[in-house]
């Protein structure tokens, strides 16, 4: 029988009760009335009797809860400013937490969208110079044969995709994979079939291809006939069997377009083309340890068949967060980074929180008193305080998820238009709101705790009398002052290291990239996407470079294979002569670039020594950057040097050093680099550069005009100029990554001041009656004003020096993590402690003027 | 020793579940007309209070020494009607014994202290 029901039958038994008696007395003589007020009289306090009977039926500890829970939200209903408030700041905190644990969840910890994800490994290869070396194909079939049978390959390649024969070809990134790809995974294409084993096989064959779901939305209308359309890819035709399910991606980061068989345009007998990443999933009952043990036989019998490829290789496994981790460290950092940052915002949040709850139980200390009295358990008013904060947090948690969500959401649409793919998925999944769930009830232990304990320490006799300043009283108001100071000096923390992180990703942004980046045009081209040979190839590009130079407007142009800051996937093993290799390495793997004559003047890279190549380079040369003469000759004149390049098996002279610049990204650690010239290695798709007089957009109508010229079918790939390519694609990323940081920053900033605000007005509030005292005794305005902004100031002075100390060594922590953070300047943390001081000094304003305003005569009436 | 406000407390509730058990021999009854019996049977001397009663009842019922279910009074009044369970029985009985060895000793004592005095 449910509580309800008790208490309805427990009242009509009662009331049975008093008529019987009523009536006994009637039937005695009294009056009705009489006899029912004595009844009642002598019955006693009828509530108090059921009080005391219901606690016979003993609590369930729901129906507690339940108790609890709606007394508090009637609690929270008076005072709809204070929950106003606190919602407020649980949300900024909670939002924040929400948000970047979302990013991580979405870079770092979620799973891979396979069947069995804690199945599947990574494998790759590793030498004393690199930790992940990928496979080649034969390579991977040995794999499969002797230790890991459900081992698959994938590599990312980039392609010219054209829906029909008379469409302009689009450059899109697409994956190729070796055979049984998707059914390894266990992934089924919702749409057509996934590739069968005849089509991944054989070379040359498999002109198959798979969609992603978005490319199948956005460029094929989502074409519900879509299998058995013909497609080009790089001018080749292929069919389409089938669509990808949504948002499907193996790698955390990327989203491929496309899906080919690796047969496609790879060849499947080069033992040295290490192209290939490697997953495997574990078949069941084999464990890492006994697939390691099988792949390190395989390492050993592969170093003896094949000296020359396999020496000094052995295979690693890896599991998924280990390989995302291995891939990207400083993704990891920026993720750990922003988890702090948002886990300073909650404690602030937290803090504030348990400062306006303890204002509020002063206020309610005298409710308190008279529970205790009235026979409530401290236990219970103990529970009953931490219920009310966890109500408050669970709605917090709501409004902060609500937060999440929107920030996600915004996140999510951050367009990073670089040419490869970059997709952050970034979702409010299940792990996500588990977490916040989490968090709230840590929020909730965390704030309330501290009222909830306070109460258990109330002595009713001092709660009940009038305000005055108890023992007990300043012991709380020491508690408060330490949390607003407290909180001042984490907002402190949080200020360095948000003006530290934006400080840094400004100079960043300012970073010199080492090449001009305005009025430079780039259009690229790739003449074997529609049936050119060598030859034809290496006289078109010639043709169209003598055609656009005399363009007017056009002061140089070059031909470059690879574009700055986009991942290029030319690096060669070189041997630099006369440089001591460590144990067991034999080359190096340095990035290079094929450029023409011209390219160096083109982009503005300045040649520090030596000279350019000649613009019929017939010379076996190269140019290498100031790295590279730096680690492999050092201190040595690098002109003249030579080294020998193993896939060529080409000897180059060094007649050339250029200056250091930036590569792939702007924060990376400077890497040698060299050039060879286009004229002795020719390739297919290239780039031109053209420096302009004036905006570059101007010359893209002479430039198409002069490319229709030589062939009207010659498609023309990402037309752009330098300065919206590198604002866009290379900062974007990095301011996007600012926003959020400066928003952190922000929500902290906000929350301590609201914390701030809250606390100064209560303490004001209660010191009326001394104000008012202070007033009628001749005090002036400005002396009470002082009176309470010095206290402002007493507290704001402890939490900054608090704050410096502790921002002294996680400024420390910050620029050993992450590159780019340079020393900790005198100017900013003076300005940041400025900046705090102030608003300090701003929150402080409005209730100590309001103090200061106080009519005295009001103030001492005031109880 | 140590609490002493509490022994007072079981000692009478002990003694309060005693009489309504005891009362509840003569057939089931409502709550006032266990006030009544007690105070009727002790010869107006046992006044009990009705904010011990209720709950002593629901206590005992909670133990499944009493059972209730809702009557009719001879006036036609509904009221919930209490009656001992078998267990009941046997606590009664318990009870009992535990009540004449008390007053026995203490009837002991105090016959020996008279002596001394």
């Amino acid at each position: 029988m449910n509580r309800d029901r008790r208490d309805r039958d427990l009242d009509d038994e009662i009331q049975a009760h008093l008529r019987m008696a009523a009536r006994d007395r009637m039937e005695r003589g009294e009056s009705a009335e009489d006899a029912a007020f004595s009844a009642r009289r002598e019955f006693g306090n009828e509530a108090l009797v059921k009080e005391v009977t219901r606690q016979m039926w003993g609590w369930s500890s729901i129906e507690h809860l339940k108790q609890d829970a709606t007394y508090a939200l009637r609690v929270l209903m008076r005072d709809p400013a204070f929950a106003a408030v606190s919602i407020l700041c649980l949300a900024l905190g909670i939002g924040a937490t929400a948000s970047t644990f979302s990013i991580g969840d979405a870079l770092l910890l979620r799973p891979l969208p396979v069947s069995n994800p804690s199945e599947i490994v990574t494998l790759s290869q590793s030498t004393p110079e690199n930790a992940a070396v990928s496979l080649s194909y034969p390579e991977l079939l040995d794999v499969r044969r002797q230790a890991l049978p459900d081992a698959v390959g994938f590599r990312l390649s980039m392609m010219a995709l054209a829906g029909s024969a008379d469409e302009t070809p689009r450059m899109k990134m697409g994956m190729s994979v070796t055979s049984e790809f998707f059914q390894t995974l266990g992934v089924t294409p919702p749409l057509g079939r996934a590739f069968t084993s005849e089509e991944s096989g054989v070379s040359g064959n498999g002109n198959v291809i798979l969609l992603s779901h978005e490319l199948w939305y956005s460029d094929f209308a989502a074409d519900p006939a879509i299998a058995g359309r013909t497609v080009r890819l790089n001018g080749r035709l292929v069919t389409v069997v089938g669509v990808l399910p949504k948002q499907f991606s193996i790698l955390p980061n990327m989203r491929p377009a496309y899906y080919l068989p690796y047969s496609f345009a790879n060849r499947l007998d080069d033992r040295s083309a290490r192209n290939l990443t490697v997953k495997a999933r574990l078949r069941p009952g084999a464990t890492v340890a006994s697939a390691q043990g099988e792949l390190a036989a395989l390492a050993k019998v592969l170093e003896q068949q094949y000296p020359d490829s396999n020496r000094a290789h052995t295979f690693i496994l890896r599991n998924e967060f280990q390989s995302r981790v291995q891939q990207s460290p400083s993704l990891v950092i920026v993720v750990a980074l922003l988890w702090v940052l948002a886990i300073l915002v909650l404690t602030i949040a937290s803090a504030n929180i348990a400062s306006l709850l303890l204002s509020r139980a002063s206020h309610r200390s005298r409710e308190m008193a008279i529970r205790l009295s009235i026979g409530a358990g401290r236990s219970r008013v103990f529970r009953q305080m931490l219920t009310e904060s966890m109500v408050l947090s669970c709605f917090g948690a709501a409004a902060g998820i609500g937060l999440a969500l929107a920030s996600i959401r915004y996140l999510a649409s951050i367009q990073i238009p670089t040419d490869t793919p970059i997709v952050i998925d970034v979702r409010l999944d299940t792990r996500v709101l588990l977490f916040t769930c989490f968090a709230s009830v840590i929020t909730a232990f965390a704030a309330g705790l501290a009222p909830a304990w306070r109460s258990l320490n109330i002595t009713i006799a001092s709660a009940l009398k009038p305000a005055g300043m108890a023992a007990s009283q300043q012991w709380s108001m020491l508690g408060r002052n330490t949390l607003v100071a407290g909180q001042i000096a984490l907002s402190l923390v949080l200020l360095v290291a948000s003006v530290a992180l934006l400080d840094a990703f400004r100079r960043m942004v300012i970073l010199d990239p080492g090449i001009r980046t305005s009025n430079l045009l780039m259009v690229e081209f790739d003449p074997s996407t529609i049936g050119y040979n060598q030859e034809q190839t290496r006289l078109f590009y010639r043709e169209l470079r003598d055609r656009v130079q005399v363009l007017p407007g056009v002061r140089s142009a070059s031909l470059s294979r690879a574009i700055p800051f986009r991942p290029n996937f030319t690096e060669e093993a070189v041997v630099p002569e006369g440089y001591q290799f460590p144990a067991n390495q034999e080359s190096v793997t340095i990035s290079c670039n094929i450029v023409e004559h011209g390219y160096f003047d083109t982009l503005g890279v300045t040649l520090v020594r030596g000279e350019a190549f000649g613009a019929d380079e017939r010379r076996a040369v190269a140019i290498v950057n100031e790295e590279f003469a730096r680690r492999y000759w050092p201190s040595q004149d690098p002109l003249g040097k030579r080294f020998l390049i193993r896939s060529k098996s080409l000897h180059v002279e060094v007649i050339g050093v250029a200056r250091t610049g930036k590569y792939l990204s702007l924060v990376e650690t400077p890497q040698p680099y060299f050039y060879l010239p286009y004229t002795q290695h020719p390739g297919a798709r290239m780039t031109l550069l053209l420096r302009t007089d004036g905006p570059p957009a101007t010359l893209t109508g002479g430039v198409l005009a002069a490319v229709r010229s030589l062939d009207a079918n010659q498609p023309v790939f990402n037309v752009r100029d330098m300065e919206t390519y590198f604002e866009q694609g290379v900062i974007g990323l990095t301011l996007s990554l600012m926003r959020v940081v400066w928003c952190m920053g922000a929500a902290g900033l906000i929350l301590a001041l609201i914390g701030i605000y809250g606390l100064v007005a209560y303490s004001t509030a209660r010191r009326t009656r001394e104000i008012g005292i202070r007033m009628a005794v001749g005090a002036g305005r400005a002396e009470v004003l002082w009176m309470v902004l010095r206290q402002g100031f007493k507290l704001a002075g402890v939490g900054t020096a608090a704050g410096l100390l502790l921002a002294v060594p996680m400024f420390a922590a910050l620029s050993s993590a992450v590159a780019g953070v340079g020393q900790l300047s005198p100017w900013s943390i003076a300005i940041v402690c400025a900046g705090l001081l102030a608003m300090v000094a701003a929150a402080y304003y409005l209730p100590a003027r309001r103090a200061a305003l106080t009519d005295p005569n009001l103030a001492l009436r005031i109880e | 020793m140590a609490r002493p406000y509490q022994d007072r407390i079981e000692l009478l509730q002990g003694t309060l579940d005693m009489l309504v058990l005891q009362t509840l021999t003569w057939g089931k009854q409502h709550g006032y007309g266990i006030s009544l019996a007690i105070r009727a049977g002790s010869r107006d001397l046992l006044q009990v209070e009705t904010g011990s009663l209720y709950p002593a009842l629901h206590r005992l019922e909670k133990k499944d020494w009493i059972r209730s279910e809702w009557g009719v009074t001879e006036n036609n009044q509904r009221a919930k009607f209490y009656s001992l369970t078998p267990a009941g029985r046997k606590q009664l009985a318990t009870e009992r014994s535990r009540w004449t060895a008390m007053t026995t000793a203490i009837g002991a004592l105090m016959n020996t202290t008279e002596e001394q005095a």
